[in-house]
């Protein structure tokens, strides 16, 4: 792969005809994100990591039944997904994910004052609480739209629901977490 | 920070500010594994297979085949030399079309061809294997059809784990409870605010009324368990959940 990268279409069009080395430079591109649904479908890391590998092989395996110049990335996430949902469904676990946040230390740079730096990391602890209590499902969609910053198509895949109903399940996902928020404020 | 909070702008921004922060664990370089599985596949397909199951699978059509070849060339008078015979992996076929569900539709074709938005399960279920269409009875009847493993892990092989029908129809609380049988229980239950009915023991046949009032019957497909309820103007029923709650959840994210 040298000079200018090649586009998707490209790749795939190359590892239709058998080339692992374009299939390889997919798997590059996208492991981050498709890792990431993953976990965040199974809880698990070790889960995360078979449901991404054998959703990577499956969409090999399909490539042929790929229709030429469709975006692949929105195709690659309902691979995924569907492998990471399956997955847990076999395993019969609940997904018991802790999101975490890193711990920053403000610099006089980048906070305007001590204060506000405190309180800036006091309500990302509070958010952070307060979405690992949500159920999976609310914490699922939020995460989509603004951890992994899906569009409203690609969440509708990922979530296998339908994408009229994406809208409103992240509306009532957002106001419980409000609720939840001012439950953990005034306690 | 409530206040802060409780208020759109302010919760989306901290939520996009979060996002950078969040803590995934480590991703594993998957290129050079899954390259190494597509060689891999890539070899298995490019031989003839003849292992059990996929000679279990194509052995009947196989059969058949060479008895044509063998038949064929005995008629014409040549040998077979140059023919090859190659086992493949038949297609994945319909597992619906023994429950005499209507026609096999997509489900675009589908919500085209019915008046009411067609309600789907959200979360783990996500889209249907198959989608059935039955029109005669002027029910606009849609039946769901889930693979083994939707609710429970998958069996050896392909089948149905999971029907979802939805027609225009209530259920008829009046006769339900009488023409399930000895053998076989109704509890009442409330499903997202509305009525419905969980019927244990293998209920053959149910009983509903139509948008004119008239009593209609349609049998049971799966054995087992069947949860039945209603939506505004449609009749729902499950079947293939093996408990309670986990009908009603499946039943409730409807949407």
């Amino acid at each position: 792969m040298e000079g200018r990268p090649l586009e998707d279409a490209d790749l795939v069009e190359r590892a239709r005809q058998g080339d692992a080395d374009a299939y390889a430079e997919i798997v590059r591109r996208y492991q981050d994100l498709v890792y990431r649904i993953a976990y965040l479908v199974t809880g698990l890391a070790g889960d995360a990591e078979d449901a991404a590998q054998e959703a990577f092989v499956k969409a090999y395996l399909a490539l042929p039944t790929f229709r030429p110049g469709s975006p692949l990335r929105p195709w690659l996430l309902r691979i995924v997904a569907n492998e990471a949902r399956n997955r847990r469904r076999s395993t019969g676990r609940r997904i018991g994910l802790a999101l975490r946040a890193a711990e920053e230390h403000a610099s006089a740079d980048s906070a305007p004052s001590a204060e506000a730096a405190v309180l800036a990391s006091e309500t990302r602890r509070t958010l952070i609480q307060a979405l690992n209590q949500m159920r999976d499902a609310d914490r699922m969609v939020i995460a989509c739209r603004y951890f992994l910053d899906l569009n409203e198509a690609e969440m509708a895949d990922v979530l296998g629901v339908r994408l009229g109903t994406v809208k409103s399940r992240l509306s009532r996902a957002l106001g419980r977490l409000r609720v939840a928020i001012g439950d953990r404020t005034d306690a | 920070m409530r206040e802060q909070l409780s208020e759109d702008v302010a919760l989306d921004r901290v939520l996009r500010d979060l996002a950078a922060r969040i803590v995934y664990p480590p991703t594993p370089n998957l290129s050079a594994s899954v390259r190494a599985a597509v060689v891999e596949a890539d070899g298995r397909r490019a031989r003839p297979r003849f292992g059990w199951r996929p000679i279990g699978r194509s052995l009947p059509a196989a059969v058949v085949a060479l008895l044509l070849l063998v038949g064929t060339a005995l008629a014409v008078g040549i040998g077979l030399r140059g023919l090859s015979i190659v086992f493949v992996e038949s297609p994945r076929h319909p597992i619906g079309q023994g429950f005499e569900l209507g026609e096999p539709v997509t489900l675009a074709d589908a919500q085209q061809r019915v008046s009411y938005p067609i309600l789907l399960p959200a979360g783990d279920l996500g889209r249907p294997d198959e989608v059935y269409l039955d029109l005669r009875a002027g029910l606009e009847q849609v039946t769901l059809v889930y693979r083994s493993g939707a609710v429970s892990p998958a069996g050896e092989d392909d089948e149905v784990g999971l029907l979802i029908t939805q027609f225009r129809a209530r259920p008829d609380s009046a006769t339900i409870t009488k023409e399930v049988g000895p053998a076989t229980t109704v509890e009442p239950v409330v499903v997202g605010g509305e009525p419905g009915f969980w019927i244990e023991g293998s209920p053959h046949v149910l009983l509903y009324r139509d948008p004119s009032g008239a009593t209609i019957s349609d049998r049971v497909r799966l054995v087992g368990d069947v949860l039945v309820w209603q939506r505004a103007d449609l009749t729902l029923r499950l079947e293939g959940v093996g408990s309670q709650e986990q009908a009603v959840t499946i039943a409730e994210s409807m949407d």
